[in-house]
């Protein structure tokens, strides 16, 4: 090594980072983004560990499920409405709700109020691994050192536009493929600690996430497949509420092509309406509801609608002057 | 606490600052040492005691053994060394398997199971730290190193945060010496220890992390039914990932010890450049195989005594190495797999020996490269069943299943083809005199986009893979 040459060469390529770090950042704030938290393993295992010390409080809400979980509820209202604390478990992605279901059933005391969404595709258990893998993320990797670095990711994260919604570098398919996103404009989430709000499209995108093909390409479960699997998910709901708690199985409002899907392949008659009336929990369907919710993509609610929903649904429970949670018999008898 | 973290971030910067402003090197020594404590402790505190007891031990046993005069004497002090450390290891990393494994028998002879905990949790670099202190003891025995006279530089040895919990295995004999030298504060040394952490990051962040991983857990998951080419795509982009998140670790230790001034071995040198098996596991974790020859295979006679003792002793060897790996039988027949690779080299060596034609060193190198990925499908997969299926599926056997996404065919052949030209490229070169002969502003160009990545990777957090060992 001579004449400096590492020394120039790092504190140079230093400088130009930080100089173009903060020109792009004032760049992409210019046109309209805003620092946003998403929910990861980490957080979502910040949140799941709460709940192993809640043994015998029922003001609590956990809210188990996906995306739709983190857009489609008014947190703040609902917490208010049904004076609990509420604890946001969904994880944006495929991740199986009935997973988280039966993870609080049988490795937890949990007995307050349980929102567990209910997809029909998702009924599918081909997805089932990605919700065990932020359960097993919980399990083994949750340390005081990853909490600390919660703190200061949540803090710095809350600052910067690039690092969240980063540039996504995983998704270089958008980019050589076509469409390419620079960063995720339409998911606006705000974290403090580990609660998690999730305003989606806030920039009221109103583009179909998914195609035609997308859902062409689901493997579809028949109805004995899907009751069979929702047995199984009923009994951990049964668990839950053997010890007092209450257990509410919800159905998402879906527009166009996803209403199309789900209207086709999963028959309210032939699917919903038999779980409903044979759940140990209490069944909630969106389309029950008196106001037209419509999902400006077709999936998720947007942030004003999503107070819309969460009114009706807290309408809904408190409608219902005394709740039967039915432990004594089973959706399918002897399915475990 | 791992090195793509904030937090570590933070703490390296604190640590350094204080390092280099103080002057004395027994302080700074000291200060080095509570850093790696708390860097330990923030995984899980508790487990900084079995660190300081492991280090005690070791450190007593050390000087006992270089005190006695008797063969026999030594021998009970290092049979003391070998039973704490190893009695450890095998409680915290191989008990729930081992009892798994004995009520697996009871059950087949239809005795009653052993109930024990069943959920011990493994101190993270329990198997670094131990062969590391097992290293001190055993070369005090054969004579190879004395007694260290300085406690402080024996615990930091033990503890030294960058290479704590995955490697490289560091050397008594390379490590303490290093402990009496003056540090100086060096810049161009820590600019160049940075840009080595920086690409350390690079690799695991950007390439095993978003790049590699989605691929691997399309494949590698439960209920996966991969066909033929997503099979094959799965496996390679698990060769790469497995690379880039244990060099890029090692790089990061070396990168971070040379800011504060010490050196640590080189632990990969383009193993998938390798012309044999003998030759990868020259360049693949090499302080892991250089140990195991070291205090195991030369022991247990080597090559030295006769063709069939020689393959016994490369099994015996190989598969020892998988179960360091893990308690799992899956990592045992990666060892095993691995330990027929070397018997078959012997073999071919017979054979071809040391021929210069160009033509028949890249044929053996792609063989070698080719059974090291269906090595990797033992090494990654959950069970046995797992990687049967995935093994039927490269060979053209399972229907086509799953569908493989364009995405993860660009990203995994366009970044083999880099990896595997490099290291085609690079094989007899030292990573030092390429960066050499690079014009500077190539250089500063690298570290530029490699900073972007990074960062803009960071929150895509994946724990290092070999931190489980």
């Amino acid at each position: 090594m001579s004449n400096n040459r590492y020394s120039k060469i790092f504190l140079i390529s230093l400088l130009a980072f930080i100089v173009s770090f903060v020109i792009v950042e004032f760049l992409v704030r210019k046109i309209g983004l805003t620092p946003t938290l998403r929910m990861n393993y980490l957080t979502w295992s910040i949140n799941r560990k709460k709940i192993d010390n809640m043994a015998g409080n029922k003001q609590v809400a956990i809210l188990l499920g996906t995306s739709r979980t983190g857009a489609n509820y008014d947190q703040k209202l609902l917490g208010e409405r049904l004076n609990v604390e509420v604890i946001q478990l969904g994880l944006a992605g495929t991740y199986h709700p009935f997973v988280f279901l039966k993870d609080i059933a049988e490795n937890t005391d949990f007995c307050g109020k349980v929102f567990v969404e209910v997809v029909p595709l998702f009924g599918n258990p081909v997805y089932d691994y990605r919700a065990e893998r932020a359960i097993r993320y919980y399990k083994n990797s949750l340390c005081t050192s990853e909490i600390l670095n919660n703190k200061i990711e949540t803090y710095i994260f809350e600052r910067s536009v690039l690092l969240s919604p980063r540039i996504d570098i995983t998704r270089l398919e958008k980019c050589i493929f076509g469409g390419f996103i620079m960063a995720e404009f339409d998911r606006y989430t705000i974290t403090k600690e580990s609660r998690i709000y999730y305003n989606y499209y806030k920039y009221n995108i109103t583009t179909p996430t998914h195609s035609r093909e997308f859902y062409n390409s689901i493997d579809v479960l028949d109805n004995d497949q899907w009751l069979e699997y929702m047995a199984k998910v009923d009994s951990y709901g049964k668990m839950i509420i053997q010890r007092g708690g209450e257990v509410y199985f919800v159905r998402f409002p879906t527009s166009g092509l996803s209403k199309e899907f789900e209207d086709k392949t999963y028959p309210r008659e032939k699917y919903w309406d038999i779980f409903a009336a044979n759940t140990s929990g209490v069944a909630i369907h969106y389309a029950d509801f008196d106001s037209d919710i419509k999902c400006p993509e077709d999936w998720h609610l947007d942030w004003r609608q999503a107070s819309v929903f969460t009114g009706e649904l807290v309408d809904a429970i408190k409608s219902r002057k005394e709740l039967v949670f039915d432990t004594d018999h089973d959706l399918i008898p002897n399915a475990q | 606490m791992t090195f793509n973290s904030y937090l570590f971030l933070l703490f390296y910067a604190v640590l350094f600052t204080a390092y280099y402003s103080l002057n004395s090197t027994k302080f700074r020594k000291v200060l080095l040492l509570v850093g790696s404590y708390v860097f330990y402790a923030a995984w899980n505190p508790p487990f900084v005691l079995i660190l300081i007891f492991s280090t005690f031990v070791d450190w007593h046993a050390g000087k006992n053994i270089g005190a006695v005069e008797s063969l026999l004497a030594k021998r009970k002090w290092l049979i003391i060394s070998l039973v704490t450390n190893l009695g450890l290891l095998a409680y915290f990393k191989y008990g729930t398997w081992m009892v798994g494994n004995l009520n697996w028998c009871a059950d087949l002879f239809g005795l009653g199971h052993i109930n024990v905990v069943s959920n011990i949790v493994l101190p993270v670099g329990i198997s670094f730290y131990t062969f590391q202190t097992l290293s001190y003891t055993i070369d005090i025995y054969r004579g190879n190193l004395k007694p260290w006279d300085n406690a402080l530089d024996y615990a930091l040895y033990v503890t030294f945060f960058p290479q704590l919990v995955a490697g490289p295995i560091v050397r008594a004999v390379d490590f303490l010496p290093q402990c009496r030298l003056e540090k100086k504060f060096n810049p161009d040394d820590i600019c160049f220890g940075l840009c080595l952490f920086i690409w350390g990051l690079f690799e695991k962040v950007v390439i095993a992390d978003c790049l590699m991983s989605p691929v691997v857990d399309s494949v590698f998951y439960s209920g996966s039914k991969p066909g033929f080419y997503l099979a094959w795509t799965g496996v390679f982009a698990f060769s790469i990932q497995i690379l880039c998140d244990f060099s890029g670790y090692s790089l990061c230790a070396i990168g971070i010890a040379k800011t504060l001034g010490y050196e640590l071995p080189v632990n990969f040198r383009y193993p998938y450049a390798a012309s044999s098996f003998s030759d990868f596991w020259k360049r693949w974790h090499i302080s892991l195989s250089s140990w195991l020859k070291d205090y195991l295979y030369i022991p247990l006679g080597g090559s030295r005594i006769s063709k069939y003792i020689t393959y016994r002793n490369l099994f015996l060897v190989m598969l020892l190495g998988g179960l360091w790996h893990g308690a799992a039988w899956t990592f045992v027949f990666w060892g095993f797999l691995h330990g027929l690779y070397l018997v078959m080299d012997k073999i071919i060596d017979r054979y071809i020996g040391n021929t210069k034609n160009k033509f028949i060193i890249l044929a053996r190198m792609a063989f070698v490269y080719l059974l090291v990925c269906v090595a990797w499908v033992f090494f990654r997969a959950e069970g046995f069943g797992q990687a049967i299926d995935i093994l039927k599926a490269m060979a053209g056997l399972q229907p086509d299943g799953n569908v493989v996404r364009k995405l993860f065919v660009f990203n995994t052949y366009l970044v083999l083809f880099f990896i595997l030209g490099g290291h085609y490229y690079l094989r007899n070169k030292k990573f030092e005199d390429v960066l050499e002969l690079l014009p500077s502003w190539s250089l500063g160009g690298i570290v530029f986009v490699c900073l972007w990545l990074v960062f803009l990777g960071l929150n895509f957090r994946v724990e290092f893979l070999y931190f489980q060992f």
